[in-house]
């Protein structure tokens, strides 16, 4: 008896007041950019994947573009505009643009970062352009805007990119003595392009590394596993590489203290002028090549930390590894040291081949 | 609870006593001979009145054996009748009870005199019962393909061919105050507890009921907690089957009309073992248990996942399904629930269809409706066809379990599922758990422990339980039936490992 | 054993004892609870990431604390009420008792209520808590009626499902930057004992020993199960807050409320994302047993002193349960009513040593005496 009233009294809350909307009745945001209007407004649009019916297998995005003066504003209009209650918990794909990023991201990173139904693995991304030009064009047939962005950013990393996602930008933005830093897209006619890493100082966009100095980023911050350099030089001698390390080492022995960074990278030789190619020299080609690789990465990485250095942002996260390593670590202290700690860079580069037709 | 139904039993049996002391073999006659098929005639040269249900016993023994001796001899008394009938288990008594009985179950009643006191029984049974053939709820490709058939004696001599042991015994009583259903209670004496042997015999005892007509009244009758959904006695149609676990300790209840015979105590897992799974090499073996224990999973709790999913942790679904499961979903009128119980209802119409049609038709039916209406389903946009694969899917692998019981619980205990996953996703599906495995640790089969060897914690009963460990690691009898003998065999012997090249 | 005069042990029927090796699901189950879901943050706040000592520190003290327990237990054969009456007499001894259970029944709220705020906050938001609550106590009675051993069965399996859990770690620990987390003891020892301090609550429950131990089938040999839960349970809580460390900048970690369950989100499968969910759910079958251990021990009590029918008990104390938890309706309160019991349950851990040293110094005066 006291069961069935239960169940009868479950059934009655079943058909009563709880909304629920199943997972075809919602309005799946994928993809959400936010574009500058003034100090006080921001322009922000949705991708709303839409799919259509099972034979034709196609899916339509379905944009809304609304100007609101925070973010809180900004969900009830969208929510206004949209047929169906609006979910956020599938965002893949979360887009600025560059002027918005110059201002400070700050006010979105704390919605992204409180929202418990917002992934840690979604990709954050700043335009270069308008961000609502940019999720609104058509790209492919068959896929939204955000798979496009998404997959453009995962494959990149793959390569020659950093990683970086929302779980990685927080966790720089948060900490002390390290900055974050976001992939740089740039929409070229009908496509989308990583044209180079924006770097942040805290919440706000200072400088950029461009696309020939990417890899050495990631390098110097990650393990890399398939990637390509190649010398500047005429002969356009080209590097895959395999395998690489990075150690940082810190002395702080003097006043300031000093950062040696040693970087081993092994690979091999994917691209070649037939000219300088000859069979019995082979061995001190390699050195030689050897050489000229670690000299090329060793003098980037160091160009690229001054870039660092002057822009007063610590991608690397020098800050935070003195913090970790040595006690008494004073922020104010840091800060004001940081433009000219003397960081050395130390390359070690092996080629292991010079490819197979030799 | 038990103690009351006990003492009801023994004030009913004494009330039965004493209407039958006032039964006379008049009476008795009386009574039957409203009966067509009781015949009662004088025969013989000095007309002796001879008496029987012409439905029951033999023709062939009273026109060969019976009638001719009558005929030729004379005699003045049954003990002289006696040692001439060339019939063996002859019994000549005045108690009108005895007769009564003995008369219902087939036997020749002969009197000098229709007066007389004194009648000399005949067994001369005959019963027509089915012949001994292949089990077809718990087929297996190899292995013996006898099964159980309707006749506790044909049953027993099965099991006691296969157990030729002084200590194989049978304890017979008789249940059902109508139909006096007999039913043996069978253990090895030695191995099995007397404990249990107690219980059963106890609890069979105390069932108060007019009619047995199969093995699974007493299942429901005897078990612990006769509301639970688990069957709580295993029933098995295989006698090597029965064999093996009454040599394991556990006793076995055969009832006369059942082709069916329990075991018990039973745990829950031992309803997940097949006897296929003796039958093939341990690896293979427990890999097959594994995957029949996920397949019981998989058909209790994917629908209720799906439904808890795609209502409320859509963020769950990975982007490249997400298409394939909303596109399949667009044009669906219903939520996820109703269309999860207008599909599983659909399923379980199929499957009440098959069950009570003849098998030729019922075959066509599974197919025709699985195919004809799943398709048009989804056609007509009423079901995803998402869904109607995992349903299809969750009800195959329903069928996987070896035991037919434990089947129909698992038919059940979905919905439970469903209603949680509505109310609260994926953490009223946990909550449904909770209350089951709760249940489940409190259920008892005839007082021991039915969630074994998991709790309590059996490391002995797990050897046998989720896998199948090799014969030679077996070398002790499970802890649940608490075997007064233990050992298998000697284990050191045979597990003697010979070094190489010797 | 009966040292102490007019106490007799506490006599329980075979059937419902529980054999040693469960003694350690029974403790581990009862230490485990929502803590583990967001204490990273908690502890960080005072020692940073050095508060991984903190937890060992913590967890040498519930080692010791637990020792203690146990000699108590031993000389006086009986359980809390008995050892109560017989060093402070019937009216003390009783109210101290009534004090105890009435302390379980905390340690019962706050996990309910902080568990349903998980709920509210993670999975849906709009929850209707009354029938959620309501349905999770009667499931709660449902065990709890079923008696101590259907308890420690339901530890037993919880353990067991939720041991995979633990492999979910690996995830977040190839995503995270051991570069940053160098064993530099920058904290002084006074934070670290502040960390350790902080911890308490996530290691809160070898109390309930006091209650359970006549229960157990040979409580001598249950010591080493019951020091190899509290092993467990600080090993889990170690790796946990490692990984959380690895996982999280050290300023990142004290914006976190639930760092565990943020931890798993980074988790996924090709058809499955998103683990918090999974991690959530799952964990249903962790709150159980716990809340369960706790409402049997507070309902024991009164059973123990008052020979009140522990059903009616267990009926009182879910509904006292059901009102409060209703009543707590505000993110602030729960975080209160956390630090609350974080508090009351250091002191009651506290409590033990001094019971301790009282039983010795009666045990000394009675022997004297006596001599």
């Amino acid at each position: 008896m006291k069961r069935k009233g239960l169940l009868v009294l479950m059934l009655l809350f079943l058909t009563g007041c709880q909304e629920i909307y199943s997972v075809e009745d919602r309005a799946i945001v994928q993809i959400l950019g936010y574009d500058y209007v003034d100090d006080k407004e921001v322009k922000g649009t949705v991708g709303i994947p839409h799919y259509g019916e099972e034979e034709k297998r196609t899916v339509e995005e379905l944009n809304l573009t609304v100007t609101a003066q925070s973010i809180k504003e900004f969900t009830d209009k969208i929510e206004k505009e949209s047929s169906k209650p609006i979910s956020i918990g599938k965002l893949t794909v979360s887009l600025y643009d560059r002027e918005l990023a110059e201002n400070g991201l700050d006010e979105f990173l704390d919605v992204l970062s409180r929202d418990p139904r917002i992934g840690r693995n979604i990709h954050l991304g700043i335009v270069d352009g308008e961000v609502q030009e940019m999720i609104e064009a058509k790209y492919n047939q068959n896929e939204t805007t955000a798979r496009y962005v998404n997959s453009i950013i995962k494959n990149n990393s793959r390569r020659n990119f950093p990683r970086s996602n929302l779980h990685w930008f927080l966790y720089a933005y948060y900490a002390e003595g390290l900055d974050g830093y976001l992939p740089l897209l740039k929409k070229q006619n009908s496509h989308i392009k990583v044209t180079g890493i924006a770097l942040f100082d805290k919440g706000t966009f200072v400088s950029t590394v461009e696309e020939d100095k990417v890899l050495i980023l990631k390098l110097l911050k990650e393990k890399v596993e398939k990637g390509t350099a190649s010398l500047p030089t005429e002969e356009k001698t080209g590097i895959e590489i395999s395998d690489s390390n990075v150690k940082y080492r810190i002395n702080t022995k003097g006043e300031v203290p000093e950062f040696n960074i040693s970087l081993t990278i092994t690979g091999f030789i994917n691209e070649i002028q037939e000219s300088s190619l000859d069979k019995e020299q082979t061995p001190e080609l390699a050195n030689k090549l050897e050489k000229d690789f670690a000299e090329y990465f060793k003098e980037n990485s160091e160009e690229l930390i001054a870039q660092f250095q002057e822009n007063n942002t610590d991608p690397l996260g020098l800050g935070n590894l003195l913090k970790n390593r040595r006690q008494g670590f004073d922020k104010e202290k840091w800060e004001e040291q940081y433009p000219d700690v003397p960081v050395n860079v130390d390359v070690d580069v092996k080629i292991t081949g010079i490819g197979i037709s030799l | 609870m038990w103690k009351r139904k006990k003492k009801r039993a023994r004030e009913k049996k004494q009330n039965e006593l004493k209407e039958k002391s006032d039964e006379t073999l008049q009476t008795l006659f009386e009574a039957l001979k409203k009966s067509d098929d009781f015949k009662s005639y004088q025969a013989g040269s000095n007309r002796y009145v001879v008496s029987y249900l012409g439905t029951l016993s033999e023709p062939k023994l009273i026109n060969h054996s019976i009638l001719p001796v009558l005929n030729e001899n004379v005699f003045f008394t049954l003990e002289e009748m006696k040692n001439m009938l060339p019939v063996e288990d002859l019994e000549i008594t005045e108690d009108p009870t005895g007769v009564r009985e003995k008369i219902m179950k087939g036997y020749i009643a002969i009197q000098l005199k229709e007066s007389d006191k004194n009648v000399l029984l005949i067994p001369a049974v005959t019963v027509e019962g089915r012949q001994v053939s292949i089990p077809e709820v718990e087929f297996s490709v190899v292995g013996p393909k006898e099964a159980f058939v309707e006749s506790l004696d044909k049953n027993m001599s099965l099991m006691r061919k296969r157990l030729t042991l002084p200590q194989f015994t049978m304890k017979e009583v008789s249940v059902g105050k109508i139909t006096k259903t007999r039913i043996g209670v069978v253990y090895i004496d030695g191995i099995a507890d007397p404990d249990n042997v107690n219980t059963v015999l106890q609890r069979l005892d105390a069932i108060e009921y007019d009619q047995i007509i199969d093995s699974s009244f007493i299942t429901q009758m005897i078990a612990d907690n006769s509301t639970s959904p688990f069957p709580q006695l295993l029933d098995s149609e295989r006698p090597d089957r029965v064999v093996e676990v009454l040599v394991e300790g556990k006793i076995a209840i055969v009832v006369d009309g059942s082709p069916h015979v329990l075991t018990c105590p039973t745990t829950i897992v031992e309803f997940f073992s097949s006897s296929d799974d003796y039958f093939l090499p341990w690896p293979l073996a427990s890999v097959f248990r594994l995957v029949r224990l996920f397949a019981v999973f998989f058909s209790v709790l994917s629908t209720s996942l799906y439904v808890a999913i795609l209502t409320y942790h859509h963020e769950m679904i990975p982007e490249e399904l997400m298409s394939t499961i909303v596109s399949s979903r667009a044009d669906i009128p219903f939520p996820p629930i109703l269309e999860v119980v207008i599909l599983e209802l659909t399923i379980e119409l199929l499957r009440e269809a098959g069950a009570r049609l003849p098998t030729k038709i019922g075959q066509t039916i599974g197919i025709v409706g699985g195919i004809v209406i799943g398709t048009a389903a989804v056609e007509a946009g009423l079901t995803s066809n998402v869904l109607l694969i995992i349903v299809a899917l969750a009800a195959l692998a329903s069928f996987t379990t070896p035991v037919y019981q434990i089947g129909n619980t698992i038919r059940l205990i979905r919905f439970p599922f469903l209603l949680g996953a509505q109310m609260w996703g994926l953490v009223g599906v946990s909550m449904i758990m909770v209350f089951y495995i709760g249940h489940l640790i409190k259920l008892k089969s005839i007082g021991r422990p039915f969630f074994a060897p998991l709790y309590p914690l059996r490391f002995r009963d797990l050897r046998d339980a989720f896998i199948r460990l090799p014969f030679n690691t077996q070398s002790e009898r499970p802890l649940q039936t608490r075997p007064v003998d233990p050992i298998r065999f000697n284990r050191k012997r045979a597990s003697e490992k010979r070094d190489v090249d010797e | 054993m009966n040292k102490i005069s007019g106490v007799k042990g506490v006599n329980i029927p075979e059937q419902f004892l529980i054999t040693p090796m469960f003694v350690f699901f029974v403790i581990h189950s009862m230490q485990v609870g929502v803590g583990i879901m967001g204490f990273e943050g908690y502890i960080a706040e005072h020692a940073g990431f050095d508060s991984w000592i903190s937890i060992l520190i913590a967890g040498a003290f519930m080692h010791i604390v637990l020792w203690m327990t146990y000699s108590l237990l031993h000389s006086s054969g009986g359980d809390i009420v008995s050892i109560h009456r017989g060093l402070f007499g019937k009216y003390i001894g009783g109210f101290l008792s009534v004090v105890i259970s009435l302390y379980f029944l905390l340690l019962a709220l706050t996990v309910l209520r902080t568990f349903v705020e998980i709920i509210q906050v993670w999975m849906f938001p709009s929850l209707q808590m009354k029938l959620f609550t309501a349905v999770f106590l009667g499931i709660i009675y449902y065990l709890v009626v079923g008696g101590f051993r259907l308890v420690t069965g339901f530890c037993m399996i919880s353990v067991i499902l939720t041991l995979p859990l633990l492999l979910l770690l690996l995830f977040p620990i190839q995503i995270g930057n051991v570069n940053y987390l160098y064993p530099a003891i920058e904290h002084g020892f006074v934070d670290l004992l502040a960390s350790a301090k902080a911890t308490t609550l996530s290691f809160l429950g070898i109390e309930l020993l006091l209650i359970f131990y006549p229960f157990i089938k040979k409580p001598q040999q249950s010591v080493k199960w019951a020091h190899f839960g509290v092993f467990f349970t600080v090993l889990i809580y170690l790796a946990t807050a490692l990984v959380a460390f690895i996982y999280y900048s050290e300023e990142q970690l004290k914006q976190v409320t639930w760092g565990t369950i943020s931890l798993w989100k980074i988790v996924e499968f090709p058809f499955i994302e998103r683990f918090e969910y999974i991690g959530i759910s799952l964990w249903v079958y962790v709150i159980i047993p716990n809340i369960c251990l706790a409402v049997w021990g507070a309902t024991r009590i009164p059973k123990r002193l008052f020979k009140i029918s522990q059903k009616k008990m267990v009926i009182l104390y879910c509904v006292i349960l059901f009102t409060a938890t209703l009543l707590l309706d505000d993110r602030q309160i729960v975080e209160k009513i956390n630090d609350f019991t974080s508090q009351v349950g250091f002191y009651v851990l506290l409590y033990i040593p001094v019971l301790f040293v009282i039983s010795k110094i009666f045990h000394k005066v009675r022997d004297t005496n006596e001599t």
